[in-house]
């Protein structure tokens, strides 16, 4: 079915691209908060854009679980069927620690120094 | 692995034989190369890719040229052989050069050379935009290359950091060649890369299931994706850097609210993943080879899938670790740090996976030449990893930064991580164009020279870094005590110019690229390359059942080469291959692809001859070259979409497919789509400008009371959507055969679109804003040009379908020129939505 395509693809690569829109957003709130501190706030004790950054990287981990837990089972068979769900899988694995990494920082380091 | 024991059962082979009388001679009829002059005209991949891997080593001589008169300068102190200005210019070339010219065409064009056979196909899908993007390559390339012999070559250093490529401090053209001619350069290796994907997607071997793609074929997909998404964003930087010099449109200047770091970050994002994307494709030729020189399938397949996917992705996430000393916010810093730490781990997966399967080997040849390359490149590349690791480091990187520890690390990763596997693969996939295998005296000479000359050269370097000796600089005093280094990296650097003289003797020798024979598989190699093969490719397209078809499907070359297989003939009288399913290779449709001509290069001259002529200010001939491009295009384009009123062919074994194919399921469809991601990277990388400048000077930044009020904006939103509308109508209408409203509609909605972009700069105009004003007023204005690029595109697109129904080749089946233009609209209807929302909508936001 050539319609599959542009769905398989996309579950293949679900976890790198939300991995690539989590770090353009994370490194877009840090930017204009330090560019921009008007913006700044504080919540329980810690910068608002820290809580947005934390809540974005659990968002994200939840997101490639959702989709991996979703759609691993309505895949195209190929030659060794679990192929496509094992790359999406991995894929997914390793990007969730990139951001398990990038997050950490928030917690250690000064935003804006 | 488990794989290979569940491949599907090899079905027998579909045709029986003998072949028809005649069958074979119209084949290599067909596909026969064009000689003499005419040999120019040449668009077979195969022949292209020659010419092209050529053309790359050309370039790799010439820069090394630049690359010895440096060293020699630099051998002793106080040397006056070479003066300030000069060695600017040569630092700057050797390295624009060796990155842009040498090594991403290197890579591209092994692809281009070596993919159709190793998938199976007679050719991928546009022979022609590779020639173009060939010729526009080695043209451009060899008269910007020339500039340094007139000295104007550029001086800026291979980054060309403003402010000192702006006309402050570099009034010259030098500057400009390099900005017009690096852009175009990057058009080439973008339409390189739109056939590559298509080619891999679509013309795989039945039965070649992504799970099956050599790891080559993956590598080069990710390459494309890579530079898809990153060579826009140098292509916007340069062209705003040259705005601002030939208009002064101030992106890059403080003072005016522009911000010289916006080109930092659109060159590094584009420049870190550059290096994967010369590192990858050297990486997917290791894949490859070592399997061959151990007779064991590639240990750990799918980790190394994963780790080239995963590269691809997470080496967009470190431009920042190249603007550590910039005053980027800590924070900031770091995420590219923890990425780039994520990045080395999909690297290491690859060093174990090869080290796996040399250690798994069932017959080692770790002394045939190719591993012999395979070996120094490790050794190298993990030195340059090493001192990789240490650059990653901040507090580190600020020490070492812009000194020569830097030049000695950039060589480790650039030279032993894809210079050595390059030559690994020129001496590995010699017997498959040559008709002689390259000489393995000769090549142990080019091996240890190269290799014991670069550790001699560069070593030293990591030394006389620490030393505290700058990067880019043409002499030092001899109190500094750096003479005695400096002398040994330069003896180093003739001993590698000696090893390269020994290849250079060795091709002179035993290469031979003649038409119709190769030395074919002296290495007992698997993949579909080493079947045997002639112009047309092999003489019949297989059915995969693994990785290793050679080696698993016995007797696999004799049948194919006798034509049992698939298409062992030219069903339609004209050059054409299998376009399989993207996923499981199931054969859809043939696919007629055109013989030689001359439009590709006669484009490719014209497009060359607009930007050079337009740098040094010939407006009017540029005209005339541009004039000439676009007829060639037009010519090109004319008989690309044939008259399909012609029945299915049969291609063996009882099975018939379509000639050629429409809507979404083409590959025409499909280029288009990978076309718009190009636009769509480029439109991001605008408006990342636009919103980095707002991030950056907040001074500047418009009171509202100079935009333009709503009506303008909503008046243009109303026309684009209008356009939209009326072209989905259109299609609908030449569904029905109504050619009269496909001539109507489209120059309606050419107005109308245009009138949406012409309002939208009025608008701006009476409110007041110039382009000089501010890097605001910039951005804006760079935003309404690229649409205006677009529109003008799309007015070409529209004018070429209304000619094509005039002359009664547009149809309800003949419909790819209408479908790709409607595509194109869609798009740029949508961008321009998007721009509009940006413009208008963004500050009022903010208010
Ligand atoms: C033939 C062996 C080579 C030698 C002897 C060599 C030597 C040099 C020298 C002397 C410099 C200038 C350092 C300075 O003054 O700052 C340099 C810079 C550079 N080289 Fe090479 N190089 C070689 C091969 C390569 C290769 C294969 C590549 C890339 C694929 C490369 C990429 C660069 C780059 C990007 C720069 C930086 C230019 C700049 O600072 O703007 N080089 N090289
Ligand atoms: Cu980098």
């Amino acid at each position: 079915m050539p319609g599959s395509f542009p769905r398989t693809f996309l579950f293949m690569l679900s976890g790198p691209i939300i991995w690539a829109v989590h770090f353009l957003f994370v490194y877009t709130v840090n930017g204009i908060n330090c560019a921009r501190p008007a913006l700044d706030g504080v919540w329980m004790g810690l910068p608002a854009p820290l809580w947005i950054i934390v809540a974005a990287s659990l968002l994200a981990l939840l997101a490639m679980a959702a989709i991996f837990l979703r759609l691993r089972s309505r895949m195209p068979r190929t030659a060794c069927p679990g192929f496509i769900p094992w790359l999406a899988g991995a894929l997914s694995l390793l990007s969730a620690v990139a951001i398990v990494w990038e997050t950490l920082p928030v917690l250690l380091v000064p935003a804006c120094a | 692995m488990a794989d290979e024991s569940m491949a599907d059962v090899a079905p027998s082979p579909p045709n029986t034989l003998p072949r028809p009388d005649g069958e074979l001679e119209q084949l290599q009829r067909v596909w026969k190369r064009p000689t003499g002059w005419r040999a120019l005209t040449v668009v077979n991949n195969n022949h292209v890719g020659l010419l092209y891997i050529g053309t790359a080593l050309l370039f790799f001589l010439l820069a090394g040229v630049l690359a010895l008169l440096m060293r020699t300068q630099l051998a002793v102190p106080d040397n006056d052989l070479i003066g300030h200005e000069l060695y600017n210019q040569l630092f700057t070339m050797h390295g624009t050069v060796m990155m842009f010219l040498f090594a991403v065409p290197a890579v591209e064009a092994m692809a281009v050379l070596l993919l159709p056979n190793m998938l199976g196909a007679r050719d991928l899908p546009f022979p022609r935009l590779s020639a173009y993007a060939y010729w526009a390559y080695a043209v451009g390339g060899l008269i910007f290359f020339c500039s340094i012999f007139v000295g104007l070559a550029p001086d800026g250093g291979w980054f060309m950091y403003p402010p000192l490529s702006s006309s402050a401090y570099s009034p010259e053209l030098n500057a400009d060649l390099w900005l017009l001619g690096i852009g175009f350069i990057e058009i080439s290796a973008i339409a390189g890369a739109i056939e590559l994907a298509v080619g891999i997607l679509r013309t795989r071997a039945p039965g070649m299931t992504l799970d099956r793609m050599p790891i080559f074929a993956w590598v080069m997909l990710v390459f494309s994706g890579m530079v898809i998404v990153a060579f826009p964003a140098v292509i916007v930087g340069t062209a705003l850097l040259e705005l601002e010099r030939a208009f002064g449109m101030p992106f890059f200047i403080a003072q005016k609210g522009g911000d010289p770091l916006l080109w930092q970050h659109l060159f590094w994002f584009f420049g870190h993943p550059e290096v994967y994307i010369i590192f990858l494709p050297a990486a997917g030729m290791v894949s490859m080879i070592i399997p061959a020189m151990t007779g064991t399938s590639l240990i750990g397949y799918r980790l190394v899938v994963l780790a080239v996917v995963a590269t691809g992705f997470l080496s967009f996430g470190l431009w920042v670790h190249h603007m550590f000393a910039t005053g980027i916010p800590q924070l900031s810093l770091s995420f590219a740090s923890a990425a780039s730490m994520a990045v080395s781990v999909p690297t290491g997966i690859q060093i174990f996976a090869w080290i796996a399967t040399i250690a798994a080997a069932a017959r080692l040849r770790p002394f045939k030449l190719p591993m012999l390359f395979i070996l120094g490149f490790f050794f190298i590349f993990v030195l340059g990893g090493l001192t990789g690791v240490m650059v990653a480091v901040i507090p580190f990187d600020l020490q070492a930064h812009d000194s020569y520890f830097i030049v000695a690390h950039l060589h480790y990763v650039l030279f032993g991580g894809m210079v050595f596997p390059l030559f690994a693969a020129f001496y590995y996939w010699a017997p498959f164009v040559s008709a002689r295998a390259l000489s393995e005296k000769l090549g142990r000479w080019a091996f240890w020279l190269m290799f014991i000359g670069f550790n001699v050269s560069f070593f030293p370097m990591h030394l006389t870094g620490l030393a505290g000796m700058p990067r880019r600089v043409y002499t030092y005093a001899d109190s500094y005590g750096w003479g005695p280094l400096n002398m040994a990296s330069t003896l180093g650097a003739y001993m590698i110019a000696a090893g390269v003289l020994a290849f250079l003797i060795d091709l002179a020798r035993n290469f031979r690229p003649v038409g119709d024979a190769n030395a074919g598989n002296i290495w007992d190699a698997g993949t579909l390359e080493w079947l045997p093969s002639r112009s047309y490719g092999s003489r019949s397209i297989p059915f995969v059942t693994s990785r290793e078809p050679l080696w698993n499907q016995p007797g696999l070359a004799r049948d194919v080469d006798a034509g049992r297989y698939y298409l062992p003939n030219a069903p339609t009288g004209r050059r054409s291959t299998l376009v399989t399913s993207p996923v499981q290779a199931r054969p859809e449709y043939v696919l007629e692809l055109p013989g030689p001509g001359w439009s590709p290069l006669l484009a490719a001259l014209g497009t060359a001859g607009f930007f050079l002529l337009l740098t040094f200010k010939l407006e009017a001939l540029a005209g005339a070259c541009g004039v000439l491009a676009v007829a060639m295009i037009w010519r090109w384009l004319w008989d690309a979409d044939a008259n399909p009123v012609r029945p299915p062919v049969d291609i063996g074994g009882g099975l018939r497919l379509p000639v050629s194919c429409g809507g979404s399921a083409s590959h025409s469809w499909w280029a288009m789509v990978i076309l718009l991601m190009v636009c769509a990277s480029i439109f991001g990388s605008l408006l990342f400008a636009y919103l980095f400048l707002w991030v950056t000077s907040p001074e500047t930044w418009p009171p509202l009371a100079r935009l333009p009020s709503m009506g303008l904006p909503l008046t243009s939103t109303g026309l684009l959507l209008g356009t939209s509308v009326l072209l989905a109508w259109l299609s609908r209408a030449l569904e029905r055969e109504r050619q009269v409203a496909v001539r109507l509609g489209l120059p309606a909605a050419m107005l109308m679109i245009a009138a949406a972009i012409g309002l939208e700069a009025h608008g701006q105009w009476q409110a007041g804003l110039r382009p000089q004003d501010s890097g605001y007023a910039a951005a804006v204005y760079a935003l309404i040009g690229l649409q205006a690029v677009f529109v003008t595109t799309l007015c070409f697109m529209a004018a070429f379908t209304v000619a094509r129904s005039l002359a009664g080749r547009l149809g309800p089946a003949r419909r790819a020129s209408f479908d790709s233009t409607m595509l194109f609209w869609h798009y740029t209807v949508a961008q321009g939505l998007l721009g509009l929302c940006a413009i208008h909508g963004f500050p009022r936001l903010l208010e």
